[in-house]
Formats: structure tokens, sequence, C-alpha cells
């Protein structure tokens, strides 16, 4: 990012192909409408254009880049109808316990079925907990930096990735038996 | 209590990595953006910095050094030849039509406009840049209706016809005048 801050236009291009499809599909499965998640998407990077001269190495790119996906898709949320998610603000979603099981063995259902289904159920939490979900499975980040790209506490972070982490394997335990 | 216990577990197991949950995950398929929308965000991006600039980052300082390489240079080169350099403020002597304006000694001369500049080093005017002329030697320093040449040919004339005193005295106030004057095959 420091070279294409400084001009280079190859620099952007590494960066673009780098993280793109991450970035997509973390903005397809929160919003689940493809014309929407290319629009955010065009916006998330013409934002990084825009805002290349007052980068500064503080934090790991991703993380930097995700924080901007995060405040344009709530910038998204927030104009629908139906405003912000309520996962994003009532904690209490958090106390609730999902319903949990062993995961199937991958011989009772196949890998793609298995997959589809999953689809579904991540389809199916609440968007707060999707996201911390979908950013940890789509470049890796800690649960600090969930948090960090959040704008919330580790602690909510993790609450967050934990109630996804035991309402889908509770879901393909059930698909799997 | 153990509810959240089992949960802590199953996350921490998770965040080990390779957990089945990521396993099937990874096979849930990878969208791309489509190549239109490469192509377009592409676009803007290297429109954004293209329209900028245009030469590498370094080409200025470059550009400065090369300058200031070259200004050094053309001094040491012309101190090595002997040019002494004049105020542009000395007030130079204006010579009498009559008399033939003498003639300097035929050092090269260095001005400004010499130096070589790089096409797009930053633009230095003339008043920035140490000027240099040849020493000019001005009538009143000469006897009456002689030049300098002429005064050195008296001067050889007098050695000819073997008046070596005359043209010792006469040399040495040549010199007391001139000291910086090159001689080279000029009577001694």
């Amino acid at each position: 990012m420091l070279g294409y801050r400084n001009g280079d236009a190859a620099a952007f291009e590494v960066l673009y192909i780098r993280h793109k499809g991450a970035l997509y599909r973390y903005l397809l499965r929160q919003c689940r409408i493809a014309a929407v998640a290319e629009e955010l998407l065009q916006d998330v990077w013409l934002n990084l254009v825009r805002a290349r001269e007052r980068y500064e190495v503080k934090a790991k790119f991703t993380t930097y880049l995700f924080r901007l996906a995060h405040n344009r898709l709530i910038d998204y949320y927030r104009r629908q109808s139906t405003g912000l998610p309520a996962s994003y603000t009532d904690e209490a979603l958090l106390e609730e316990v999902p319903d949990v099981a062993q995961p199937a063995a991958e011989t009772k259902l196949d890998l793609k079925r298995q997959a589809a289904r999953l689809k579904e159920h991540i389809a199916g939490l609440p968007e707060a907990q999707r996201e911390a979900f979908l950013l940890r499975e789509e470049t890796g980040l800690s649960v600090e930096q969930i948090a960090e790209v959040t704008d919330v506490n580790p602690e909510t972070a993790k609450s967050r990735l934990r109630y996804a982490v035991a309402r889908l394997r509770g879901a393909l335990g059930k698909d799997g038996n | 209590m153990a509810e959240r216990k089992k949960d802590d577990r199953l996350l921490d197991e998770y965040l080990r990595g390779d957990s089945p949950l990521s396993r099937v995950y990874r096979e849930t398929g990878r969208e791309e953006p489509p190549a239109h929308l490469d192509a377009a965000i592409l676009a803007q991006a290297k429109a954004a910095v293209g329209a900028r600039r245009s030469k590498p980052r370094w080409f200025m300082p470059l550009s400065l050094a090369a300058t200031v390489v070259l200004s050094v240079g053309v001094v040491l080169l012309m101190s090595r030849e002997g040019v002494t350099p004049v105020p542009m403020e000395t007030p130079s002597p204006i010579p009498d039509a009559s008399t033939p304006k003498p003639t300097a000694p035929t050092t090269p001369v260095v001005t400004p406009k010499a130096t070589v500049v790089p096409k797009e080093a930053p633009v230095v005017t003339p008043k920035e840049v140490p000027r240099f002329e040849p020493r000019v030697f001005t009538p009143k320093e000469v006897p009456a209706g002689k030049t300098l040449e002429q005064w050195l040919a008296d001067i050889e004339a007098l050695r000819k016809a073997g008046k070596h005193a005359e043209a010792d005295a006469e040399l040495a106030k040549f010199r007391q005048r001139y000291p910086d004057y090159p001689l080279g095959k000029q009577p001694k």
C-alpha cells in the first residue's frame, strides 16, 4: 500500500488481486445480493484509492482494508428500511445457546452437499456473528484483529465468533445425522 | 455454564486451524468479482495516481545532485586553469576608443550557460549561479600608448639588443603589475 501511496499503480494491482476474492465473498455473503456486493466492493476499493495519501502502517493491511469494508457495509445496512441489524447492537443475542451437536463425519454426507448446507446455515446467522465468522474464514484474522475491524472490544468479537462456530457446528452435526 | 465452557473449547479448537468446519467452508465456493469490475477498479486506481505523478520519486533528487556535481566540477576546473572570478559589481573602466582594446589570455571562458542542466532539473536563475569572467587587464595599468603585447615586445627588443638590465627592470615592472599573466614564451 505504501508503494501505491507513493504513486506505483502496479502495487495497487498486486493488492487488488490478493484481496479481491476474500473481500467480495465477505460482502456477498453479508448482503446476499450480487449486484449490491459489486457496488460495495467498488466503493471500498475507491475509498482506499481516495485515502491513499493518509495511509500509514499502523496495522496489517488486511485489517485496514476490511475495516473500510465493514464501515461501508454498516453504512449500507443503515440505509435499508430495516436499519442496522439487531445483532450489531443487541448483545443479548450472544447469550442464546445454540443447539450444539458433534459435526458429522464427512463420509455421512459428501463434502459438496455439506458445503451447500453450510452456506445456507451461514446465511441464517445473525449479521454480526456471520461477519465475525466470515472475517475469520476469508482472511485468517485473529479475534483481536476482528475486534479492530468491527470496532468492538475483543470479548464481543470472541463472543460473536463463539456463537457462530457453535451454531454452525451444531447445524452440520444435525445434517449429518 | 457447562455449555459456555464447551463452546469455549470448540472455539479454541476452531481457532487452532484446520477444523472440520473450516474444511467444509472451503468447499462452499470461491466466488470472484466479475472481470469488468476488476478492470474498472484497476483503471480508476491507475488514473488516480497517473494524473499526479509521471516520473519516479527519485528523479528530482537525482537531478539536483547532478546539477551540484556539475557546478562543483566547473568551479574546480576553472580554479586549476587559473581563471579568476570577477564579481559582477566591479566597475570596469571604460577604455578610450582610440586605444586598442587589450586582449586577455586565451583561457576558456565558462559562463553559467555552459553548464549542462538535466532537462527536468529545477530552473536556476543566472543570479543564483556564481559568474566567472576572465581577468581583464585595463589600459590604465599599461604604460601610456602601449598594449600588453607591445610592452612585452619592447622587453623582448631590449633583450635582443643586449640591454638585459633594462629588459629585466621592465619585466620586473610587468610582473609586479600582472603577477597572474601567463608569460609562456614571452621574454624572461
